[in-house]
């Protein structure tokens, strides 16, 4: 796989960093400082630069600074022999993005430019919490895999909305409810089926991680679990027999919005079985998953993100996630509040560890 | 600082789609230094605007209108060298004058007005379909072109054409999806690339 190099980065106004302008390493960057200094920041400002998007605010505008009008973040990457500037610009209610200077065509197509996965302390729900985390995760690698599916999954959601509304106004006997779930099983069954892909895909890869990653004898399954009929006639006869249920209890029992990729240790669920540790190697083993798949999709090693790692981890398991990194060959960023126990193996000098230190959103030379 | 008058015909103006404060002020300044028979013509145009111009009682396009009790005819519905078996039928005005653009719908249209969406209030009841049954039945109309757009609402709209109309026995189409003339290909959105994909036609 081509490396892939965030080069440089300029963050403007972006939550409490006002005005960052620094160059990285191609491997290990090191973050380091006290909490709320804005280490994490700066990591969801990479994010930002890599998809437009935040892996924590759901609405853009609450990423600006508070008072500010636009925040941005500007940024060099290098992809194989080729390097490009990316943008992308925030303020409440709208982002701009430009490669190159030019608006691509979609912000999927932005999104999918430069493969970027982040790990943070959140994300322990991937083993731990609802189906909701996970769907998400089927989501980001189904970008890659479909680059539609952004789409179809907006149109399946629409439709869907615009159903329940008319189960809600108007009763079952509402005249265009088989047009809106003509509409919900036509492309929720599109959704469906990237999903299953990506799912195939993260498994394979998240079941051989598992391996090298948790106690021997053990064995992580991981399945897609469709949440409605991956048929798109008895998707429909499902809606419409369901119509009652699905108005009193406000929402549809039956499509992709209950999707789940079903996790299992020896047969056994994961939720409710599996121990802390456990569950932390089963969100590390879907991450590397993640990584390879995304990185697969592209022919690159995506940039890594990792958000105050270290704290989550057990010491065993820290070992084995710094043996994934130091495998994965590609740019990593860290933070830390204590970059002394980063474990980066030999470095010989900034090409292999750069180290830089926050202090209230000023960032500079570890 | 502008003057009481000149800050209110300012607010006005930038209530105007796609203008601002500035460009608000742009305008006003030209009109200010033009010749002042400009802003005179365009305020008696604009002053009878709702008197003149009303949807054309068959089809929703806007029609001029000589006198208010006048009954609002559209030019397009009075050419007589419209097909007149042919009726494309659309959201908005604005589609019209885009499908009038292309110049190759040689029928009459129809205007929704809108599309449905119960989350916009939008039933099927707010919808004047009865009105273009009986339209289609009384003027022997044989083709109906559904051009609604490629939207969720669009295309749900277009489904429930297809319930009321499919019985009445006249050929009805949709509107194709796909890539741009003279574009390359690698510039269409994955979404119009598949669309036009699923609608590929024989060579």
């Amino acid at each position: 796989m081509r490396p892939l190099v965030i080069e440089h980065v300029s963050v403007r106004q972006l939550r409490n960093l006002a005005a960052v302008d620094l160059d990285f390493g191609p491997r290990f960057n090191v973050v380091s400082g006290d909490n709320g200094q804005g280490k994490t920041n700066l990591l969801e400002a990479l994010y930002v630069l890599a998809t437009s998007k935040s892996f924590r605010a759901s609405r853009p505008g609450e990423l600006v600074v508070h008072g500010g009008e636009l925040g941005s973040v500007r940024g060099r990457v290098r992809e194989g022999d080729l390097s490009r500037e990316q943008s992308v610009g925030v303020r409440p209610g709208a982002r701009l993005v430009r490669i190159d200077g030019k608006r691509p065509p979609s912000l999927a197509a932005y999104a999918v430019a430069t493969p970027i996965v982040v790990f943070h302390p959140g994300e322990i729900a991937l083993s731990m919490g609802g189906g909701s985390e996970r769907r998400r995760l089927l989501d980001r690698v189904a970008l890659y895999l479909e680059p539609s599916s952004m789409g179809e999954l907006e149109s399946f959601a629409r439709a869907l909305r615009e159903r329940q509304k008319a189960l809600e106004v108007r009763g079952v006997a509402a005249s265009d409810l088989d047009q809106w779930e003509e509409l919900v099983a036509r492309h929720g069954v599109r959704v469906m089926a990237t999903r299953r892909r990506a799912a195939t895909e993260l498994a394979r890869e998240a079941e051989r991680a598992f391996e090298r990653i948790a106690a021997e004898g053990l064995v992580l399954r991981a399945t897609y679990a469709p949440g409605a009929p991956e048929d798109e006639s008895r998707f429909r006869d499902e809606l419409a027999s369901q119509r009652a249920r699905d108005m009193r209890r406000g929402g549809a029992g039956a499509g992709p919005h209950r999707d789940d990729l079903s996790l299992t240790i020896g047969d056994h669920p994961v939720r409710g079985v599996a121990s802390q540790g456990q569950h932390r190697a089963v969100v590390l083993a879907l991450k590397a998953a993640e990584v390879e798949v995304v990185g697969a999709a592209r022919d690159v090693r995506p940039v890594l993100l990792l958000d105050d790692v270290s704290s989550e981890l057990d010491r065993g398991r820290t070992a084995a996630l710094f043996a994934f990194l130091r495998a994965h060959e590609g740019q990593v960023f860290l933070t830390t509040t204590r970059p002394e126990l980063i474990d980066t193996g030999p470095t010989a000098g900034p090409a292999d560890r750069a180290d830089f230190r926050v202090v209230s959103g000023v960032i500079g030379p570890g | 600082m502008l003057s009481p008058k000149l800050r209110r015909i300012t607010q006005l103006l930038a209530r105007l789609p796609g203008v601002g404060e500035k460009t608000a002020q742009r305008y006003l300044m030209f009109f200010l230094t033009a010749e002042p028979a400009l802003a005179k013509d365009l305020a008696a145009e604009l002053a009878e605007l709702h008197e003149r111009v009303r949807p054309c009682v068959r089809c929703g396009n806007l029609a001029d209108v000589e006198r208010p009790e006048q009954e609002a005819v559209c030019a397009i519905c009075l050419d007589g060298k419209r097909d007149p078996h042919i009726l494309c039928v659309v959201a908005r005005v604005h589609d019209v004058v885009a499908i009038e653009r292309a110049g190759s719908m040689r029928g009459r249209y129809f205007v929704l007005g809108r599309l449905l969406s119960p989350l916009e209030g939008v039933g099927p009841e707010e919808l004047p379909i009865p009105r273009l049954v009986r339209r289609i039945e009384a003027e022997g109309i044989t083709e109906v072109i559904v051009a609604t757009p490629p939207s969720v609402d669009g295309e749900a709209t277009a489904l429930l054409l297809k319930r009321e109309i499919g019985p009445l026995g006249v050929s009805l189409t949709r509107i194709a999806s796909g890539v741009p003339h003279g574009g390359d290909l690698e510039f269409a959105d994955a979404i119009t690339m598949g669309r036009a994909l699923a609608g590929r036609q024989k060579l």
